[in-house]
């Protein structure tokens, strides 16, 4: 059985990896993930604030017009996004509108896997859609790792049985355990076995990576104090992956707390600070390190929140919300169409784009992955990335 | 005589089900347990065995040992739990508008009981001669999932953890009807806010989404009527109890299932309970709790059978599902990865870890990925594949690093001597777990089949005897993490 420590093995890979790469071909680039878990409120992030029908679906938790900053003659966003502001006027942001799918589910369970997989509504899949595209391309060939999954411990999107996957708290601490692993390669015997088996040999692997990319970094400037949120830091961990050279092409990061039944405005006002804190300042390293232009941030959620406020001055489950995504590359504007409020489907907004094109669009146009590899989609994409 | 033909395929039927029931008894093993099949049974339905409890069950067949555990259910727990859950619980609505430092203040106290509670939970673990039936307290924990960082205070779920035993060991259409009255649960999904003029379907969803029939089985319409009729299901603001609120409650008639009729929560859940769905819901998740694997359909519908035909009685339902062969099938050994809670109590029963005070062994599982008393979400945890991550995997080897090292559980001081002064840890757990164990049993097979349920994969540590190192490697193979 052919053992060597981690150690021995870093040795042999971290001497390439420190020194500086020519910059002959492109650098890799990188989606994160950023799952907003709980069902973000889209009425009262885009706001629709030019239509009277908004405050009288929500009499007491509308966004009041002058806290709104106006994107358009008809929709802006909430003022605590007020960070994202300098990304939309430099063109990086786009907000894509009525995005959700036909029957809507509206369990946090069940609908996050819909969102998680691309499934239809009464479809169930188990891959995870990013690990199909990654599975069908060769995107991560060069990689030691396909996905690096921060913040809440539940892969999504990337959830595989074939995935070289790391789910860590932060590259610090799972690099100081990995120190000690001693790497076996050995046949599993039972699927359980099996599992843990290639978990050790997953570790043992990407801790290569990792290390290089945290000592390639440990000068970087982190200290925006919107680094210091839950979402900060691991955006923050991020950056070093990304700026550090481990070459991850998928990281999942995630912001929990919004299934806002009840006392939604302060709860919401709070996230949504959180959020758009901790993008500005990811930005803005990314900016510094001249590596904004291989970064996609694309957020998601289980669903958006009934139209009309309910009487504990929150929303219940809902259907269609929009998304941000911002990079280098984007193409900013208002893509899809605001949800009508007059036509709605039983207290639910009607959607305007199915998410699979959503993410069609994210693996054509950032990946040159066929949209065939995401099912059920139109071959037409968004645009949104160039 | 005629006989029809109806009446000849019931009796085939009939016959042929006596002659399969024979041939199961027949089948049954009679003879007395091997080690193996001993610490099987008793990883799969408790934690690590101590030497005595694989001894003890030696003696017996596979069905008497069987009987033994379900002899030994337990309805209360044995550790005294804080003194804090007799007292009436905060009224958490009136700190709301208490003055900031009150309120941090308060918050701060109620997170120190959250893990006096936690750690209490745990010393019963370690502590109990039934280890199924905290086995079983967790296996109810985790389906009626109910979170302490919603709630604010642990009292409720204190109360909540003792329906787990006194009717979770015993009856569990009991535990359901008094669930659907539990504090924890009715503020956890919202319920309290569930008023006649301003439905909140959050309980009702999760109850038949969750709790009793699963996705797919009812309408958006049957959850709508059933949080109709679990209106004014609330508390007491000031004794924290139950509190049913009449005019709250909507009284109106209420479709549900195709039935007709003024329900209120108990019809509810006499309606579920009849429903087949129910009895084949909790069957699959038992099956998954006790083998880490799915079941198949038939085992699931003779589970389900069996829960209903004994009027939801659970020593007959656990019984069934222990003398199915694949419970005790020697190929599907250490095919189950164990939870963080039984790794670490795990650890602290078979090598009879002294226990620090505080709650290192709280944070230990929760650190795991396995926070008692707080599930990720109402759906509790998912477990199987899922505990082991890179991330919890490593943990687990840290743990056991520092456990072999001397230092017994993370976050924990050396044991001070009775000088008052604190020694190094010249005998360590495994030297002292090492010369407790008689001679006949001191070898290194005889060692490594006490401690792991399959082979181990990694090459063993060569020495003549075995070392400490030796159980050592044993703990960080990664066999160590299945049972």
């Amino acid at each position: 059985m052919h053992r060597r420590t981690l150690l021995q093995a870093i040795a042999a890979a971290g001497g390439a990896a420190l020194t500086p790469v020519a910059r002959a071909a492109p650098l890799p680039r990188t989606l994160i993930l950023l799952e907003l878990n709980g069902g973000n409120d889209g009425l009262n992030t885009v706001v629709p604030y030019a239509d009277p029908a908004y405050s009288v679906l929500r009499p007491k938790i509308a966004i009041k017009r002058d806290q709104v900053l106006q994107l358009d003659d008809h929709v802006g966003l909430h003022g605590a996004l007020e960070p994202l502001q300098k990304l939309w006027r430099a063109g990086d942001l786009a907000v894509v509108q009525g995005l959700g799918y036909p029957r809507a589910n509206r369990s946090h369970f069940r609908s996050i896997e819909i969102w998680d997989t691309a499934s239809d509504a009464d479809e169930y899949l188990q891959q995870g859609w990013i690990a199909n595209v990654l599975a069908s391309s060769g995107i991560a060939r060069d990689s030691d790792i396909d996905a690096v999954v921060l913040g809440r411990a539940y892969p999504g999107p990337v959830a595989s049985a074939d995935m070289r996957m790391i789910l860590m708290r932060s590259p610090k601490q799972f690099l100081r355990r990995a120190k000690r692993m001693v790497e076996l390669q050995s046949q599993s015997r039972n699927s359980a076995l099996g599992h843990l088996l290639k978990v050790r040999s997953n570790v043992f692997s990407s801790a290569a990576s990792i290390e290089a990319a945290m000592q390639a970094t440990t000068n970087l400037v982190l200290d925006a104090p919107s680094y210091d949120s839950n979402l900060g830091k691991q955006l923050a961990s991020a950056a070093r992956l990304i700026i550090g050279g481990a070459n991850v092409p998928a990281i999942k990061v995630s912001l929990t707390g919004f299934d806002t039944h009840a006392g939604q405005a302060g709860k919401h006002r709070s996230l949504l600070t959180e959020l758009g804190g901790a993008l500005s300042a990811f930005a803005q390293t990314l900016q510094l390190a001249q590596r904004w232009d291989d970064v996609i941030v694309a957020t998601y959620s289980e669903f958006g929140r009934r139209a009309h406020e309910n009487g504990s001055g929150g929303t219940d489950h809902g259907t269609a919300a929009p998304h941000l995504v911002l990079g280098g590359r984007v193409r900013g504007g208002l893509y899809g169409q605001t949800p009508s409020l007059r036509t709605l489907d039983g207290g639910d907004l009607r959607y305007t784009v199915d998410f699979r094109n959503y993410y069609a669009s994210i693996a054509r146009e950032w990946w040159n992955v066929s949209p065939a590899a995401i099912r059920g989609t139109s071959a037409k994409t968004l645009g949104i990335i160039s | 005589m005629q006989v029809q033909l109806s009446e000849l395929i019931l009796v085939v039927a009939f016959v042929r089900r006596l002659i399969l029931l024979s041939l199961c008894f027949v089948y049954l093993p009679v003879q007395a347990l091997e080690a193996p099949a001993a610490r099987h049974l008793l990883t799969r339905t408790g934690f690590e065995p101590r030497l005595v409890e694989i001894e003890d069950l030696q003696n017996s067949s596979h069905a008497e040992s069987i009987e033994k555990l379900l002899h030994g259910l337990r309805k209360q727990p044995t550790v005294e739990p804080p003194a804090w859950v007799h007292a009436p619980p905060p009224n958490v609505r009136a700190m709301r508008k208490a003055p900031g430092n009150e309120k941090e203040a308060f918050r701060k106290r109620q997170r120190a009981l959250g893990w006096e509670l936690k750690s209490w939970w745990l010393r019963e673990m370690i502590a109990t001669p039934s280890p199924l039936t905290e086995r079983m307290a967790l296996f109810w924990h985790n389906h009626f999932a109910s979170s302490l960082r919603k709630l604010k205070i642990p009292h409720p779920l204190y109360r909540q953890n003792e329906l787990f035993r006194k009717h979770g060991t015993q009856n569990a259409a009991d535990l359901l009807r008094a669930l659907i009255r539990d504090p924890a649960v009715l503020v956890y999904l919202d319920n309290h806010r569930n008023v006649k003029r301003a439905p909140n379907e959050n309980f009702a969803r999760e109850l038949l989404e969750l709790f009793t029939l699963g996705e797919g089985h009812y309408q958006e319409s049957d959850i709508k009527a059933a949080a109709r009729a679990m209106s004014g299901y609330g508390i007491d603001k000031v004794s924290g109890k139950f509190k049913f609120r009449a005019k709250r409650h909507d009284n109106g008639v209420k479709v549900l299932f195709g039935q007709s009729g003024n329900f209120d929560g108990e019809a509810v859940v006499e309606i579920l309970l009849a429903h087949p769905r129910t009895a084949e819901f909790w069957s699959e998740k038992l099956w998954f709790e006790f083998t880490g694997s799915v079941a198949p359909r038939q085992r699931v519908r003779a589970l389900a059978q069996t829960l209903r035909s004994n009027n939801y009685a659970v020593a007959p339902w656990l019984r069934s599902l222990f003398l199915m062969p694949e419970f005790s099938d020697p190929a599907l050994y250490g095919t189950r990865i164990k939870s963080p809670t039984e790794f670490v109590v795990g650890l602290a029963r078979s090598f009879n870890l002294q226990l620090p005070p505080g709650p290192a062994l709280a944070r230990a599982t929760r650190r795991l990925g396995q926070d008692l008393f707080d599930p990720p979400n109402v759906r509790g945890w998912p477990g199987g594949h899922s505990w082991i991550s890179a991330d919890s995997l490593l943990a687990r080897q840290q743990l056991i690093g520092r456990l072999t090292r001397g230092k017994e559980m993370p976050m924990m001081a050396m044991a001070k001597s009775k000088r008052g002064r604190t020694r190094g840890a010249s005998a360590t757990v495994l030297q002292r777990w090492l010369a407790g164990l008689p001679p006949r049993l001191s070898s290194r097979a005889q060692i490594t089949s006490l401690l792991l349920p399959l082979a181990p994969v990694e090459a063993q540590v060569s020495t003549a005897s075995p070392t400490v190192r030796f159980v050592e490697s044993l703990l960080l193979d990664p066999v160590y993490q299945l049972n």
